[in-house]
């Protein structure tokens, strides 16, 4: 090979090298500038006492995580988000799961269940919320309505004003706005599914079980551990269906660490210790997923 | 042309250029945010704008509407970013306005006060309730009281008697339910949390417990979890026990819990006064309003407030057209357009209404105000810091809802105010 031909070479990898950085580029910038620039800002914050108003930062080293320790509004807040992530994540991913191998064999009104199922999860959050405050309502709302009008008085009660009742009625409302998700997701991951495995099973005499338990699901195993790890981090990020429906309340029934941070943080003025509680959030978040993940690599290999 | 010629063409045009600009100068324009009222009270602000604005054409107002909520959320994040407007309609207290003044973040009045003669024309609650760190921030509007409106037709027709203790209030909540009417305490627990319901515990509190006491309190040198006070929270827990509250409170909104007082479903409501305007839009029956019945062994006290006040903001381009917009607010000439028109009672003195045109519940509350000669009490959210306020309005929910005891609610408060004490929260009102 000749210089002249290896300079070509070279400036053409070069060339190829640009071309990927530049579509690369921006988003690296946008990520830094909100992503990256945003987390390190938020870990500076938490190491001081600031009321966001005042120009001075004051610098009080871990102070605002020692307090972590002894808050009880924290652990309160970290009790629901454990609740939350395992009902929440269980149970959407179990619907989905057992709506997609019913449909999976093209059912009759296939397309329109599959659209039925969906179109929650293309509502905002916000809007999923302000549905069940309608429908939770204890005065004008259809399912105490209809409780009233099938003689079942007795269970007609402010569903978000009972502190008993509130939390799992909000899991309810979220778990009925993303079902949808792991429903199409799961779906699109039995297309995958080997049918031949399938024959040969029914030729062997397995059972509906058998064959979900020892087929479907390990073909399924990627798309359930992408599902549920997402699932697991909304859980733990979960915000906006319940500041819309009961801001933490009634008194901190509701409140998990999401809402509790911005309470404390913007409500409250203690952005210092709000950002303590951001970090935590985030760290719970990424410890949750990675441990998931780690869990299942493991086990499916 | 030769290049002189050039030169005068461009001279004259410059000439005209200036001359033109100064011609079509933009009027002054000063951004108000302001906070949602009734639909009266947005009719009189747009008059009284437009009256300012014809009074002096090289002003314009520009109106922004926000709930308190939206205003809590954005005013400080949005001055800071040099984005804010040049006057806020907030509230008072160091929750709100403390908060922005003491970060440096809203202009001085000391100065207006003077110039503008306002500590003579405003009730002396305006300043007090808007000096923060010694400095005065705010010009009172919403001049308030606590109680609870009643509905005199069905009063009347089912033969009751408007309380005068609080044993007869607690017996009151037994009959309207035998009766088949909704308790006298709902709304806005959906919207707010434990707010209402900690209302009605200051009443109790201002009249279980000395005013110089619960001052103290508010000021950190006297704790919350101090027996007089817990007691206080007892008697709250009584009128739950005695049906006083709907069970269903937590979920019901402000509008649905008041909508049962317009439509006589409960003969009662817990309010306060800046509730006035919305109720007179809305209620055909004549109702009355009165404060909470004495309780034995302590003195009927008054709760009395500022609600929501104007600030200017301190980097504001037009502190001059500001303060004169400000003083145009508090007016005699805007006063009977916010009474008459707007149902509200602002914080202005010296001024004779015997010829506006209001419904009798303004009188009774005028005349009740200008008769009073007891001790008042202290709204405390306004004046505790906003932790405080988060977990008393999470632990009065809990307290009705069976979840807390009175010492707990009590300790957890306490825990606040210490902490708001250690970072220099607090209002101090006793020295």
């Amino acid at each position: 090979m000749t210089d002249s031909i290896r300079q070509v070479f070279a400036n053409r990898k070069l060339r190829d090298y640009a071309t990927g950085y530049a579509f690369v580029i921006p988003a690296l910038v946008m990520y830094v500038i909100f992503v990256v620039y945003p987390f390190f800002y938020t870990i500076y914050l938490s190491l001081t006492k600031w009321d966001g108003a005042k120009p001075v930062k004051e610098f009080v080293g871990f102070l605002n995580y020692e307090r972590l320790f002894a808050d009880p509004r924290l652990w309160s807040a970290l009790s629901h988000n454990l609740i939350w992530i395992v009902l929440g994540t269980v149970t959407p991913v179990a619907i989905g799961l057992f709506l997609g191998v019913l449909l999976w064999r093209g059912l009759r009104g296939m397309v329109f269940f599959r659209t039925v199922y969906f179109l929650p999860v293309v509502l905002a959050p916000v809007a999923v919320g302000i549905i069940w405050k309608w429908m939770y309502n204890p005065q004008f709302g259809p399912i105490n309505s209809t409780l009233r009008a099938v003689g079942l008085d007795v269970l007609a009660k402010g569903w978000l004003g009972d502190p008993y009742v509130a939390l799992p009625a909000l899991i309810f409302a979220g778990v009925w706005g993303y079902f949808g998700f792991c429903f199409v997701v799961i779906m699109a991951g039995l297309q995958n599914i080997d049918m031949e495995q399938i024959d040969a099973a029914l030729v062997d005499g397995a059972n509906g079980p058998q064959r979900l338990w020892y087929i479907i699901i390990p073909g399924l195993r990627h798309v359930l551990t992408m599902i549920t790890a997402f699932t697991l981090i909304l859980g733990v990020n979960v915000f906006d269906i319940i500041w819309i429906t009961t801001r933490g309340g009634p008194g901190r029934a509701t409140h998990v660490i999401a809402t509790y941070t911005y309470n404390t943080a913007f409500r409250e003025s203690y952005v210092g210790y709000g950002s303590a509680l951001a970090i935590v959030m985030g760290t719970v978040s990424l410890v949750v997923s990675f441990i998931f993940i780690s869990i299942r690599e493991r086990g499916g290999d | 042309m030769n290049h002189k010629t050039v030169l005068r063409l461009l001279a004259i045009v410059l000439v005209f250029a200036l001359f033109g600009t100064a011609l079509a100068q933009d009027p002054v324009e000063i951004l108000y945010w302001d906070q949602v009222s009734s639909d009266d009270a947005q009719a009189v602000i747009d008059t009284i704008v437009a009256n300012f604005e014809e009074a002096h054409p090289n002003i314009k107002i520009t109106r922004e509407v926000y709930t308190l909520e939206q205003l809590t959320d954005i005013a400080r994040t949005s001055i800071e970013a040099g984005e804010g407007p040049d006057i806020l309609y907030y509230d008072s207290g160091p929750a709100y306005g403390g908060i922005l003044g003491n970060a440096g973040l809203l202009l001085s009045l000391e100065e207006a006060y003077a110039t503008y003669n306002w500590d003579e024309r405003l009730v002396s609650v305006s300043r007090d309730w808007t000096t923060y760190g010694g400095t005065v921030y705010g010009v009172g509007h919403e001049f308030e009281a606590q109680g609870f409106y009643w509905n005199k037709r069905i009063f009347a027709d089912e033969g009751l008697e408007v309380p005068s203790t609080f044993e007869e209030m607690v017996a009151l909540c037994g009959t309207f339910r035998e009766l088949g009417y909704d308790p006298p305490m709902a709304a806005g627990w959906a919207d707010w949390g434990g707010f209402p319901i900690s209302h009605n515990w200051y009443n109790v509190l201002a009249n279980s417990v000395p005013s110089d006491k619960v001052a103290a309190a508010i000021s950190g040198e006297y704790p919350f979890n101090s027996p007089d006070i817990v007691a206080s929270l007892d008697l709250v827990v009584e009128l739950v026990e005695a049906g006083c509250y709907d069970e269903q409170g937590s979920a019901i909104s402000f509008l649905d819990g008041n909508a049962k007082f317009y439509t006589g479903q409960a003969p009662m409501m817990l309010m306060s006064t800046w509730a006035m305007q919305f109720f007179t839009e809305e209620i055909t029956d004549e109702f009355g309003f009165m404060i909470l019945p004495p309780i034995e062994g302590g003195e009927q006290t008054m709760i009395q407030l500022m609600g929501a006040v104007w600030y200017i903001i301190g980097d504001t381009e037009h502190p001059e057209e500001t303060l004169t917009f400000l003083n145009y607010l508090v007016s005699e000439e805007a006063h009977r357009l916010w009474v008459e028109g707007a149902k509200l009672l602002p914080g202005v003195t010296g001024v004779d209404f015997s010829d506006y045109d209001v419904r009798p519940v303004y009188r009774d509350f005028l005349n009740l105000v200008s008769g009073w000669d007891g001790p008042v009490g202290y709204h405390l959210d306004v004046l505790t810091p906003a932790n405080f306020n988060t977990t008393l309005f999470e632990s009065t929910v809990e307290l009705a809802a069976g979840r807390l005891t009175s010492q707990e609610v009590a300790d957890r408060i306490t825990v606040e105010m210490e902490r708001a004490v250690e970072d220099g929260r607090h209002a101090d009102i006793t020295g």
